[in-house]
């Protein structure tokens, strides 16, 4: 009986029960967060965004951009598979894809406003080749994901994403993504530093920084309703 | 007053930008529109501020975007039957400095489902990118540039905001005299220019839906002497925007009412009280105007927008010829042009469209990163009946994140008819170099 239970105890999770906790770890239920991106360019040079992220119940999340001065004002909106963008000088919000890129960097919108990967993609286990890693193959159930595959590799130990690797239909790997720097955040501890590399331009690549995060905080769900844009 | 504004600038949330816009006109004077006040050279000094400060707490708040625009011009030519000659620099109102509040509100939130809003404010519910036909309440926007237009209107808004829907009311009162842009009285001409005795306004009312992946707009419209002579005029506008087949946005926008306020020009001269009238303005029938049109991404991250546009009140080939005689008679000065919005409390555009046809294209072409922060852009904007239109082609360079420089060439190409829309455009060529700095 004891032993059942150590197996059943150290039995490596599920894939469901993996990508569950991905979601947890990377998109808990409603946050507000602030976050820094850092752009890095072919030319060396670097653009830094600096953002607001509220996430609501349900998925719904709000982001407002503070920085540069050129992209203060600006804000994206995501609803289930709903994305557009508020752009201070046209005085309204446009439709977004989820494959556009986000902000011009090198995560695109899915990347960043929609971390549902239970909703949107179906999880297998298999062979990461490290002991000590777990490796989670996922495959898009619908249009609207924003990959057609993905390799989400996790610590053995902890359970916390360590990468991800992003491909097109084709099977061309189109990102990267580096998770490091797990922090605590009020309880809730989760990769601050994740740095996506854009596979097809291999000198670009782009850092988000988490520099502060709540959760568990109410927001009226009319934050999240696209008139609310701007205001 | 610059104390107060200093007063309330204090805490408060501020961001803008500070343009110049230097531009050569290649003036065309063969066509029938003067070209007296039309500069060949003209810089235009741009310094705005974006104002948010909150009152009390998030849920309350005043707004401002504000602009002062100075201007200079110089260089101007005419052909008043006697040939191309040179004119001297003279006084021209369109370059007089002025100020435009193109924003200025207070937004309060007393109930997280009700928002009221009191001031100037545009408001776009149209789905269209380059033009929008149902939006019959801000100042027309640059279809070459739609980012450069933020004026609204004069407004108190009550709306209702849930997840899925919202409700809206307003009622705008129109600016009925102002100076340098500033306005001074609202609603009904002063005593001093009593240019009729009526209530100019609008009225609105809006039910936005999101339903089934897609934005669905349905408004009515009731106006009074709003920009125009027609007492009780009913309107009726719908849009909708949604993705299709993942990567394509498609949207449409619609108005649709009864007669037309266009002013039409008289075909025979010695019948009509004047050159021109609302002659279709209390015929019954229905004149809509309708705007479809698509969007995509590629996977370069270039932009491809396609749109179409039919205004059943458009003009006829034969009453655009008859306009265009018409003009050519009135050339000397008895019809006045620049190249400025016809909205003095608008700002500035680089290009003012007034379409006069039925069927138009609007097809823009943007692909960013063609180096790291150079975006090329082509855009054309063409009359489908006759051909003729206007392609313009930019480069732009964010060349820091405060800094963006941007070169673009306007060119008029003017079809297949000898009597086109397209060859009233009072130049043959435009460019104009624009820095722009970001605080």
């Amino acid at each position: 009986m004891h032993a059942l239970l150590l197996a059943t105890f150290f039995a490596a999770p599920t894939a469901d029960a993996l990508l569950h906790k991905y979601d947890d770890i990377m998109s808990p239920a409603t946050f507000d967060l602030e976050a820094e991106m850092v752009a890095h360019r072919d030319d060396g040079s670097v653009r830094t965004y600096k953002m607001r992220v509220l996430k609501g119940d349900g998925d719904k999340v709000r982001v407002y951009f503070q920085e540069p001065a050129s992209a203060r004002g600006q804000e994206m909106l995501k609803v289930g598979d709903n994305s557009w963008i508020y752009m201070p000088s046209l005085k309204r919000a446009v439709r977004l894809a989820n494959r556009d890129s986000f902000m011009g960097g090198d995560f695109n919108n899915a990347d960043v406003l929609r971390v549902n990967y239970e909703a949107d993609y179906a999880a297998t286990l298999g062979d990461s080749g490290d002991p000590e890693k777990l490796l989670l193959e996922l495959k898009s159930k619908s249009a609207d994901a924003g990959y057609d595959r993905i390799r989400l590799f996790f610590g053995q130990k902890n359970e916390m994403p360590v990468r991800a690797e992003y491909y097109a239909a084709s099977g061309k790997l189109l990102r990267s993504a580096d998770f490091a720097e797990v922090k605590d955040f009020g309880g809730h501890q989760r990769p601050a530093h994740i740095v996506m590399r854009n596979e097809l331009a291999v000198k670009r690549f782009s850092e988000l920084n988490t520099t502060s995060m709540k959760l568990d905080i109410h927001v009226p769900a009319s934050k999240f309703a696209l008139d609310d844009l701007g205001r | 007053m610059i104390f107060v504004l200093l007063l309330a600038v204090v805490h408060a949330d501020v961001t803008g930008y500070v343009s110049d816009r230097l531009q050569g006109t290649g003036v065309r004077t063969d066509t029938s529109l003067p070209t007296r006040d039309l500069p060949k050279w003209q810089n235009l000094l741009e310094l705005n501020a974006q104002i948010k400060k909150t009152l009390g707490s998030d849920l309350h708040f005043a707004y401002a975007d504000l602009s002062l625009f100075s201007q200079q011009g110089g260089g101007y030519i005419t052909d008043d039957g006697a040939g191309p000659h040179s004119v001297p620099d003279h006084n021209v109102a369109a370059l007089h400095p002025f100020a435009v509040p193109s924003e200025l509100y207070i937004s309060s939130t007393p109930d997280e489902h009700l928002n009221l809003l009191f001031g100037r404010k545009r408001i776009v519910w149209g789905s269209g990118l380059a033009w929008n036909p149902a939006d019959v309440l801000n100042p027309a926007k640059d279809p070459t540039d739609p980012t450069l237009q933020r004026a609204g209107a004069w407004m108190a808004r009550a709306e209702s905001v849930f997840e899925d829907f919202t409700i809206t009311a307003l009622v705008a009162p129109q600016v009925t005299e102002q100076v340098s842009g500033l306005p001074t009285h609202f609603l009904a001409y002063p005593s001093w220019d009593a240019q009729d005795g009526h209530a100019h306004f609008l009225a609105a009312a809006r039910l936005y839906a999101l339903w089934n992946q897609t934005d669905i707009n349905l408004v009515y419209y009731f106006t009074n002497n709003f920009n125009d002579d027609i007492q009780h005029r009913s309107r009726v506008a719908l849009s909708f925007s949604r993705y299709f087949f993942t990567d394509y946005e498609l949207h449409a926008e619609a108005l649709l009412a009864r007669g037309s306020t266009r002013l039409y020009p008289c075909d025979n001269l010695f019948a009509c009280a004047a050159p021109f009238g609302e002659f279709k303005r209390d015929d019954g029938a229905l004149y809509p105007r309708v705007l479809l049109g698509t969007r995509t991404l590629f996977s370069d991250e270039s932009q491809l927008s396609i749109e179409y546009l039919y205004q059943a009140d458009g003009f006829k080939r034969s009453e655009m010829a008859t306009l265009l005689s018409l003009l050519k008679r009135a050339h000397d000065n008895q019809i006045s042009i620049a190249n400025m919005s016809g909205d003095s409390s608008a700002a500035p555009q680089k290009f003012s469209f007034t379409p006069l046809r039925r069927h138009y294209a609007f097809i823009s072409f943007q692909r960013p990163k063609i180096a790291d922060d150079w975006t090329a852009s082509a855009f054309l904007l063409a009359d489908l009946e006759d051909f003729s239109g206007l392609a313009t082609l930019s480069l732009a360079w964010s060349a820091t994140e405060w800094l963006t420089l941007t070169a673009v060439d306007f060119i008029p190409f003017p079809g297949k008819d000898r009597v086109s829309e397209g060859s009233l455009l009072p130049f043959d060529n435009r460019v104009l170099f624009e820095a722009r700095v970001f605080y």
